[in-house]
């Protein structure tokens, strides 16, 4: 399966360059990512580091510049490329009428993954949400709810996890569940970038790359 | 994940998040019951003359009921960042979107479809004309879903609201519409529906083919 | 990409002097063209023994039908070339083409009313040509309202792009539904496609004032794509440059 981590997974991005109707977010983005790195992406607000995750996982058409995977550039495929990255943005992507399992279910099946109850059980319980199964979406706290997206992450093969403010709202308990489960993912060759102006707890050392300013990493 | 299994999945999903919002759904469908009531109200109830314009105003409510269901197929995917995670599946987002749209018509379009003999009734029409009309219905309101979704892609998260998809959708359904209640006018002055139906039935295929791709170049566009 | 012959001029900064020299040159041929044929259908063509003078409002109506309809075919097509090229000028063209357009089928739908008052005595009728020309000028407004509501230029230039094909596709459908049902319904003698029986001279008006209406919206959407190669590329160098 594309989507599974592999050794020499490589993310090499040039020249890359983002606009907001006329006016240019950011140029001259460049980095090298390989197995088990992750680049910790910082900057003030509206420095386009949503814009930039979202150029990536191609939402977004960059104005210039060239993103390649393995070797190739991402355009030659897309389906290749959505099967490598999982990208988790500002917008939950969760259902407000369904329950935590079920919504984990739909996800996991449209990811590709496995989703008997057995696993989904098995998932919650890893992000400490096994009480919170049946509940409908809506009725979780901000924590629980990102707690769900964790559970996804857990769950996912991909090799190249593209996150946006991945620890907002989660309390100390859920931060340092966050830098676990990501640790384990960089140990198993992952890579990753996170957009984020927190101190993650994750114990790989982060790559910086800080937008407002011209970088090559 | 195949075309099969996406559309298979788009379909369930939907279907599953429609049972859960019945009301929802079922608002529409008294709409649709609601604006063929006002006709009378606003003219005289004249038998002949109800009977007379039945199929056209049948028509026209199931074109404005179809479209007050639009917002339903993908603003709420948009608003809640699932409609991301769709263009970012390893999937194809057109089969994805035809499972989508399929659900919303079993959700609002085929019950339009079952309720229309009771907007037949409301109007005095004779049986065969209703039964010319919901086979009319049967095969244009998937047109309309279609048309709607393209629509609903394009005009997601921008200022406009109901009003603009509703212009942008009406133009483009007048064919529907002109066939659609032609077909029973012409039934009744004795020359048969069949060419009506069969370019319905064109059409609704046509819309089938196109409709997805389109839909799903509109859902990437509204990202940008 | 700043290459050799045709594609020299896809980039807006060499296309704006292009259109700048054009937009006269148009101009002062539309104008001729419209003196001519307004000179033709009002002065030259003899009286209509039924219609009297009133049946000379057709070589206005029925040249902005056609050219409405016309320019509608032709935003499609650089539409399609936006999508094909990926070219920002191509985007702009069918964009600076839509109020023309739409003022064409106004402009029908408008001189249509003058004609059936005094031939029949009502401003209205739904005969296939006007009906279509009304359906049509629905597509343009939609196409202008969906441009105003997307604020991210080039996302507005895609989706119109879209609307666009999708109505281009539709337009001989509907069409050809508005003609069946009209026929279908046919009983009404009124129809303003029943043009009286013209002599020669009178016809030569009509192609003259298709020309003239042609020639109006080549110097018109050349004219307004300055405005909006202005507007969009205002961040690049040489906008700065010509207007300092």
């Amino acid at each position: 399966m594309s989507g599974a981590v592999v050794a020499g997974d490589r993310l090499e991005v040039e020249d890359l360059a983002c606009a907001a109707g006329i006016r240019t977010l950011f140029r001259d983005i460049g980095f090298s990512l390989g197995p088990g790195q992750w680049i910790q992406l910082g900057g003030p607000n509206g420095c386009g580091k949503s814009t930039l995750l979202r150029a990536l996982a191609g939402l977004v058409r960059p104005v210039a510049g060239s993103i390649s995977w393995r070797g190739e550039p991402v355009a030659a495929s897309r389906e290749r490329w959505h099967a490598s990255i999982a990208y988790q943005g500002h917008l939950p992507g969760w259902k407000d009428t369904l329950g935590a399992a079920e919504n984990l279910r739909w996800q996991l099946l449209l990811d590709g993954e496995p989703a008997e109850p057995a696993r989904l059980r098995d998932l919650l319980a890893r992000v400490g949400l096994e009480r919170q199964a049946r509940l409908a979406y809506q009725r979780l706290s901000a924590g629980q709810r990102r707690r769900l997206g964790l559970a996804r992450l857990v769950a996912s093969g991909r090799p190249l996890w593209l996150l946006d403010e991945p620890t907002t709202a989660l309390d100390a308990a859920g931060q340092a569940l966050f830098g676990e489960i990501l640790d384990r993912h960089l140990d198993r060759g992952g890579l990753a970038i996170c957009a984020t102006h927190l101190e993650l707890p994750v114990r790989s050392p982060a790559i910086r790359l800080e937008l407002g300013a011209r970088t090559k990493a | 994940m195949n075309a099969g299994a996406a559309i298979a999945w788009g379909f369930r999903r939907d279907l599953a998040l429609a049972m859960r919002s019945r009301a929802e759904v079922a608002i529409v469908l008294a709409f649709f019951l609601l604006v063929t009531s006002m006709f009378p109200l606003g003219l005289e109830p004249d038998p002949a003359l109800l009977a007379k314009i039945a199929p056209g105003i049948a028509w026209v409510a199931a074109l404005l009921a179809s479209l007050l269901g639009l917002p339903r197929l993908f603003a709420g995917d948009h608003a809640d960042g699932s409609l991301e995670q769709l263009a970012l599946a390893d999937a194809p987002l057109p089969a994805l979107v035809a499972g989508k749209v399929l659900a919303h018509w079993v959700a609002t379009g085929l019950p339009l479809v079952l309720l229309a003999p009771l907007a037949g009734i409301q109007f005095g029409l004779e049986p065969a004309a209703i039964g010319i009309l919901v086979a009319t219905l049967l095969l244009g309101t998937p047109v309309l879903a279609w048309l709607g979704a393209i629509g609903a892609a394009l005009t997601l998260g921008t200022r406009g609201g109901a009003a603009l998809l509703a212009l942008l959708v009406l133009p483009l359904a007048v064919p529907v519409l002109v066939f659609g209640a032609g077909a029973v006018e012409s039934s009744r002055a004795g020359l048969g529906a069949q060419a009506h139906l069969s370019l319905l039935g064109a059409g609704a295929i046509l819309s089938m083919v196109f409709g997805p791709f389109v839909t799903a170049l509109a859902v990437r566009i509204s990202f940008e | 990409m700043a290459g050799s012959g045709f594609f020299k001029y896809s980039s807006p900064a060499s296309f704006y002097p292009l259109a700048g020299r054009l937009v006269p040159v148009f101009g002062w041929l539309a104008a001729a063209l419209t003196v001519t044929g307004l000179y033709i259908g009002f002065v030259v063509a003899p009286t209509d023994f039924q219609q009297g003078e009133a049946y000379r409002i057709i070589f206005i109506h029925v040249p902005a039908a056609w050219m409405a309809m016309f320019t509608y075919l032709v935003i499609a097509g650089w539409s399609a070339a936006s999508f094909i090229w990926n070219t920002r000028l191509s985007a702009m063209m069918a964009q600076a083409l839509a109020p023309t357009g739409a003022m064409f089928a106004f402009i029908s739908l408008w001189t249509g009313a003058f004609w059936g008052r005094p031939t029949w005595g009502t401003y209205w009728v739904w005969d296939a040509r006007l009906t279509s020309t009304l359906i049509l000028l629905f597509l343009y407004i939609g196409l202008m309202a969906l441009r105003a509501t997307i604020e991210d230029p080039r996302r507005a230039d895609r989706a119109c792009a879209v609307l666009a094909l999708v109505g281009s596709v539709n337009v001989p459908i509907i069409y050809f539904s508005v003609q069946w049902w009209n026929t279908l319904h046919q009983g009404a003698s009124v129809s303003l496609t029943a043009a009286p029986k013209m002599a020669e001279t009178m016809l030569a008006g009509m192609p003259v004032m298709g020309l003239a209406a042609w020639a109006y919206t080549i110097a018109a959407a050349l004219h307004r794509v300055r405005s909006i190669i202005l507007e969009r590329e205002a961040h690049a160098r040489w906008t700065r440059e010509l207007v300092r």
